[in-house]
């Protein structure tokens, strides 16, 4: 089961008062605990400072604070394609739990349409809006499989860069090696949890490349105004 | 306050049992850990897509199946889906029939498939069930005053 001994949990409802405490060891309250990693450190004044910044988890680099548009620019931006709508709900809960921007395509089709590879240019949010840093692709779809986005993607001069995640709820190690093979950053299998979501923001590329940028674990780490 | 203790008890000892029983696995949880202050409702919601969701493929899977040629991969594409919804919010049990279904699929082996569909849709109307229940407990508790445990 996916019970776990410590007996912290979160209330999750903003309606809260003071909790009673229950006796059951599994169950007892504590203070809501906010998703510490992807909001903020509230105080630091050098934040506003465009030539220095920090970030206290620095997982990627991105400075991880709220409701300052500034900053919204260098939220990492991820087309998620799924046909299925539970799945991209759930998805784009991930991905915007780790402060990503997302966009949900539901076909190879109108993922290719909205990197700007489809008969209508209109539809190119990479040309026209924040440009896209990660495409998280489900395998089996209808039509266009995720394998042959992929592909399609990799081929192309303008889009080729861009990493491509491939998930799938089947665990078939030829498709696995077929898609890394084609290019894939990784094969990740159904359903995905939010500890798989925080490992990719380390293949996520940004317009604003960030000197020292690492992957793993915390630390503070600082942009210099000579990083464009 | 004794109202709140007694519907969070409650609450927790539902949920506990949902897990127990099989009708839930991790994945449920690991929704809800999604779930925050910027989007309270999300499970609900989510939940509440698996279900419009599952009607709709259940009743392509009784149309195709009474199919003079039944088309197997067509079936199993549905199946397919109804597994990969399933999976994703954690209803463990009706996933796992979808499992058993595909397999019938596969050796397009029709009594077996008729068999699944009416277990899939017994799993499927028997997990909504309860779910509906945990959710009007959730609402029972909040509007008493309370929060909603939620084990991690």
């Amino acid at each position: 089961m996916g019970f776990k001994t410590s007996a912290e949990i979160q209330t999750r409802h903003p309606l809260r008062k003071n909790p009673p405490q229950l006796t059951d060891s599994n169950w007892s309250q504590t203070p809501h605990l906010h998703r510490m990693e992807t909001i903020t450190h509230e105080s630091d004044p050098t934040e506003m400072d465009s030539s220095s910044s920090s970030s206290s988890l620095g997982e990627i680099g991105v400075e991880m604070k709220n409701n300052n548009n500034k900053v919204e620019e260098e939220r990492p931006h991820v087309l998620v394609v799924d046909d299925s709508l539970v799945d991209r709900k759930i998805m784009e809960k991930l991905f915007t739990n780790s402060a990503c921007k997302v966009t949900t395509a539901d076909s190879g089709k109108k993922a290719l349409e909205l990197l700007g590879q489809g008969e209508d240019k209109h539809t190119d949010i990479n040309q026209q809006g924040p440009k896209i840093n990660l495409v998280v692709t489900d395998y089996c779809m209808p039509g266009m499989t995720g394998y042959d986005l992929l592909k399609k993607v990799k081929e192309s001069s303008d889009i080729k860069e861009i990493p491509v995640i491939v998930v799938s709820s089947e665990n078939v190690p030829t498709r696995i090696k077929k898609c890394l093979e084609e290019g894939a950053q990784e094969f990740i299998l159904k359903p995905l949890k939010q500890a798989d979501v925080k490992k990719l923001r380390c293949h996520m590329q940004f317009t604003k490349p960030i000197k020292g940028r690492l992957c793993m674990g915390r630390y503070t780490m600082k942009r210099t105004s000579d990083n464009k | 306050m004794d109202t709140v203790s007694q519907l969070q008890r409650q609450f927790v000892e539902y949920t506990t049992s949902l897990y127990r029983e099989g009708y839930l696995d991790d994945q449920f949880t690991q929704l809800q850990k999604l779930q925050d202050e910027s989007n309270p409702d999300f499970v609900v919601e989510v939940v509440s897509l698996f279900f419009e969701d599952s009607e709709k493929l259940l009743n392509n899977l009784t149309t195709a199946l009474h199919q003079e040629n039944i088309d197997y991969k067509q079936v199993d594409a549905h199946v397919h889906q109804f597994k990969g919804s399933s999976s994703s919010i954690g209803a463990q049990r009706v996933k796992n029939v979808c499992v058993v279904f595909r397999n019938y699929c596969d050796e397009k082996n029709l009594d077996g498939c008729v068999v699944c569909l009416q277990q899939a849709k017994n799993e499927y109307i028997l997990v909504r069930n309860k779910l509906e229940t945990l959710f009007n407990l959730e609402q029972q508790i909040l509007q008493a005053g309370g929060s909603v445990p939620m084990m991690v």
